[in-house]
């Protein structure tokens, strides 16, 4: 019997840090609500084994993408997709900020891989390595991911955009 | 150039803080609901193989059979007018100017309609959603133009993954169909919250179910199977459903099924088809009651008749002023409404 008070515990304790986490990677706040609500209702259903694993919200984390993804193919996404690219093209919300809505917009831009890439290195803090793990493919992959992933958002932000600190290192990627 | 990608993303992830996710305990009564719905596929699978180990389940299959079904009862409620399942496919219908096909959008779930009614301009489809192997969605939509359709909430919809029939009151609708437990029933006010009703079934098992409902002067009546063999329930208020009378009845030597309930002059009929095992033939049987209390075989044999409770005798069209005639088609795509005359 799985155990309600510790699921609790850990629901409450990481799903902001998933939210956002699923935010950054989908570049839709309201998709990464449903599929991020979605991955804890399974992690509960299985929570007898979920919560037995190293780290749970890793888990979490990645059934939430997967959802994300199937998303991402179904045809009534597409056409939210059209509304959304017919929205930023318009004027943003009057609270959006003109910066969010740009770097939403060159995220968009990216191929899903690349923006989950780009989020678990950035945001969460994975190495090359752990990324590989978690994503199911080669370190190679994961660092031209990340590589090609920064190129295009420099490309997609354009050079007037504000400049900040340097790009960090990524581990095992030889510096250009 | 370089730039703070840390900062950029926490910006669009900052975002998330305009939605809201459930309370915990909201997740976890979602999550037990689906795993209680995973139950109720597996019984919705064995009442698939049971249907078809029966003489009833033959009539499923048995596409070049001749199928006769008895007439579908006329819903007492003002606004329904069951008929027959139409012949017409969409494409037809709609290249003649007759009535428009509008899919009833269910995302990535599966949805088979069996009955559709109306109160008020509110319209209500339910159906079969059961999928094995793949999460179920809800088993009840509801639209207020027979146009868009919609779900009820999580918490809101039928705990089932198969809803057989439904039909409108004078408080709002009810619905039977398979529950967690065999025979099940639901009402609700505004069709999108429904509520389990009481059901009185001591035979209940796996494959029993619900197959319809209709309205009567002596209150309303539901028809399926209970302890493997037909049966029939009465209520008063929808809300509470017991066993009509004796079921022994109802037992009869073969396979049997009840199909619909008809009022008569001298009270309401009971309309059914009994099978000898191994036999690919039906026959007529009816039973007869005064109060829809107490009640007996009135006819042992008749015309050879097939009866298909969930797809041929559910109620297959509603009307309101604002749409007009809404239709449904259990036989075609599975998730589609007719909105129009012809």
């Amino acid at each position: 019997m799985a155990d309600p008070a510790s699921f609790d515990e850990f629901y409450l304790g990481t799903r902001d840090h998933v939210l956002r986490q699923l935010t950054a990677m989908t570049a839709d706040p309201e998709l990464a609500a449903e599929v991020v609500q979605e991955a804890y209702t399974r992690a509960w259903q299985r929570w007898s084994r979920v919560s037995g694993l190293d780290d749970p919200a890793a888990w979490v984390r990645t059934v939430a993408w997967r959802v994300a993804v199937s998303h991402f193919r179904r045809a009534t996404v597409a056409s939210r997709g059209l509304t959304r690219l017919r929205r930023s093209a318009e004027a943003g919300p009057p609270d959006d900020p003109d910066t969010v809505l740009d770097v939403e917009a060159a995220l968009r831009r990216l191929s899903p891989e690349h923006r989950r890439a780009l989020v678990l290195h950035e945001m969460v803090g994975l190495t090359v390595a752990q990324i590989a793990e978690e994503t199911g493919v080669a370190q190679g992959t994961v660092k031209s991911r990340l590589s090609r992933a920064r190129d295009h958002l420099v490309t997609a932000l354009g050079a007037g955009y504000p400049a900040g600190i340097d790009d960090p290192p990524i581990p095992g990627e030889v510096t250009r | 150039m370089s730039i703070d990608l840390h900062a950029l993303l926490g910006e669009v992830a900052d975002r998330s803080q305009r939605v809201h996710l459930a309370d915990p305990v909201d997740v976890r009564r979602i999550g037990d609901r689906r795993a209680r719905r995973r139950r109720l596929q597996l019984a919705a699978g064995l009442v698939l193989v049971a249907a078809l180990a029966t003489g009833v389940g033959r009539a499923l299959i048995d596409r070049d059979a001749d199928p006769k079904p008895v007439q579908p009862v006329p819903s007492p409620t003002p606004t329904q007018a069951p008929t027959p399942a139409p012949t017409r496919s969409p494409t037809t219908e709609a290249g003649s100017g007759g009535p428009t096909t509008y899919p009833i959008e269910t995302g990535p779930y599966r949805f088979s309609v069996r009955a559709i009614a109306v109160r008020d301009g509110r319209f209500v489809v339910v159906g079969d959603s059961s999928e094995l192997g793949a999460d179920a969605g809800p088993p009840v939509y509801w639209s207020d133009d027979a146009v868009q359709w919609r779900a009820p909430s999580a918490t809101g919809a039928p705990d089932s993954v198969n809803v057989t029939d439904v039909i409108a009151t004078d408080e709002g609708f009810l619905a039977v169909g398979l529950g967690a437990d065999g025979p099940a029933a639901w009402w609700s006010t505004d069709g999108r919250t429904w509520v389990p009703s009481a059901v009185d079934a001591p035979g209940r098992g796996g494959a029993d179910m619900l197959w319809g409902l209709t309205s009567t002067h002596l209150g309303y009546f539901a028809w399926g199977y209970d302890g493997g063999h037909a049966g029939l329930w009465r209520s008063t208020d929808g809300r509470t459903w017991s066993p009509a009378g004796d079921q022994a009845v109802f037992d009869l030597p073969h396979d049997e099924a009840i199909c619909a309930i008809r009022e008569s002059g001298d009270g309401p009929v009971a309309a059914g088809v009994v099978t000898p095992r191994n036999s690919s033939e039906g026959h007529r049987v009816t039973w007869a009651s005064a109060d829809g209390s107490e009640w007996v075989l009135a006819e042992g044999h008749g015309p050879t008749f097939w009866c298909d409770p969930p797809k041929m005798l559910g109620h297959l069209e509603a009307r309101s002023p604002g749409v007009g005639r809404v239709r449904i088609e259990p036989n075609g795509e599975g998730n589609e409404v007719f909105v129009g005359t012809r």
